[in-house]
């Protein structure tokens, strides 16, 4: 059996965050266990805007697209078998918490493993935390997925063979978790969605009044 | 083999050796076939000496393999471990998080109890019945 070696990063993206902007040491504070929950970069983050496909339609969708709504973003892939899926049931909690306003959520899973999450993968996958248009993957072309990256600030590599034999040596990126409101603006970095406890009535508490100014 | 390995999942919680190390809560979180299931479990050690779990198996998986979710350098990481340590009159959980079994290729449904042996690094093993949970398996 082969040695398997780093890294999978599956959490906060602290050095694609200090690579992206000032806010390294706000993001460093906020992963101590008596952090908040969230982090607001209002100002500090690019809108909401990217070219990709939509897993559930197949169809090319943009930032645009999601205006209206607020949006949690978060990139990983489905092979991940630990902090992906429980950040994505967190968020599928959250939503459930929020009650009617929940469903003006958007929860968009972006996929930084092209080569082995095709759209019908990405789609069975996200069917596992919630339904669409709440819950949705997006996957781009390679190209796509590395500017929407690059944008906030994600590192990651990926496998270039859907059969890359060990995934977890494979792959790997820099994690977090998104907030935009209804107006597509980077809001809130919302690390402990990735937690085994987070504090989803402090969560639903900061995405409440972006809900409620939904269309 | 296969009768002893159904008395010990009827006895969920005995080891096979020594009869002093337990588990409690074993699960897996299970998705999709073609994507990994997370393992989580608690073992207590009530021996006199520390026990090293070197290894895991399953035939409900293609691969079965302690992982643990850290943070490094200020960024968060999966990474295979050789082995988890545990001390004597200690308890040690897999869970999420944290340290995991990555259960590569699952064979399994929902609501299934299926086993995996843990090898520990004095050459004995143990035999856990593991239940299926879905997405929301914690």
């Amino acid at each position: 059996m082969a040695i398997f070696s780093p890294p999978v990063l599956t959490r906060r993206a602290l050095g694609g965050l200090c690579a992206a902007g000032a806010i390294g040491g706000l993001v460093r504070s906020a992963r101590a266990e008596d952090a908040p929950p969230s982090v607001n970069v209002s100002g500090t983050f690019p809108k909401l805007q990217f070219d990709m496909t939509l897993a559930s339609t197949g169809k090319s969708v943009t930032g645009a697209d999601f205006h209206g709504h607020p949006v949690i973003l978060y990139f990983g892939f489905t092979r991940c078998p630990d902090t992906c899926p429980l950040t994505m049931h967190n968020a599928a909690e959250l939503v459930k918490s929020m009650g009617k306003l929940g469903t003006k959520m958007r929860v968009l899973f972006v996929t930084v493993d092209i080569e082995h999450d095709t759209l019908p993968l990405l789609k069975a996958y996200m069917a596992n935390f919630g339904a669409p248009p709440v819950f949705d993957g997006l996957r781009g072309t390679a190209a796509q997925t590395a500017a929407f990256a690059k944008r906030y600030g994600v590192g990651y590599s990926a496998p270039t063979s859907p059969d890359a034999p060990d995934p977890v040596s494979a792959i790997s990126h820099t994690d977090a978790i998104y907030a935009f409101g209804p107006d597509g603006a980077a809001r809130y970095i919302i690390g402990s969605l990735a937690d085994a406890r987070p504090d989803l009535p402090a969560i639903a508490g900061i995405m409440r009044p972006l809900a409620r100014r939904a269309a | 083999m296969k009768r002893l390995l159904y008395v010990l999942l009827l006895l969920p919680g005995l080891a096979q050796a020594g009869g002093t190390i337990s588990a409690s809560g074993a699960r897996f979180r299970y998705l999709l076939p073609q994507i990994p299931a997370g393992g989580y479990v608690t073992l207590k050690n009530d021996r006199d000496h520390k026990i090293i779990v070197t290894g895991a198996s399953s035939p409900a998986c293609g691969m079965l393999m302690l992982h643990e979710s850290k943070d490094e350098s200020g960024m968060a990481m999966m990474m295979a471990v050789k082995s988890v340590t545990i001390e004597a009159h200690q308890s040690f959980s897999f869970a999420p998080d944290g340290y995991h079994l990555m259960c590569d290729k699952p064979l399994m449904k929902i609501g299934q109890m299926v086993p995996v042996t843990l090898a520990f690094a004095d050459g004995t093993s143990m035999v856990i019945g593991f239940q299926v949970g879905g997405a929301g398996t914690q």
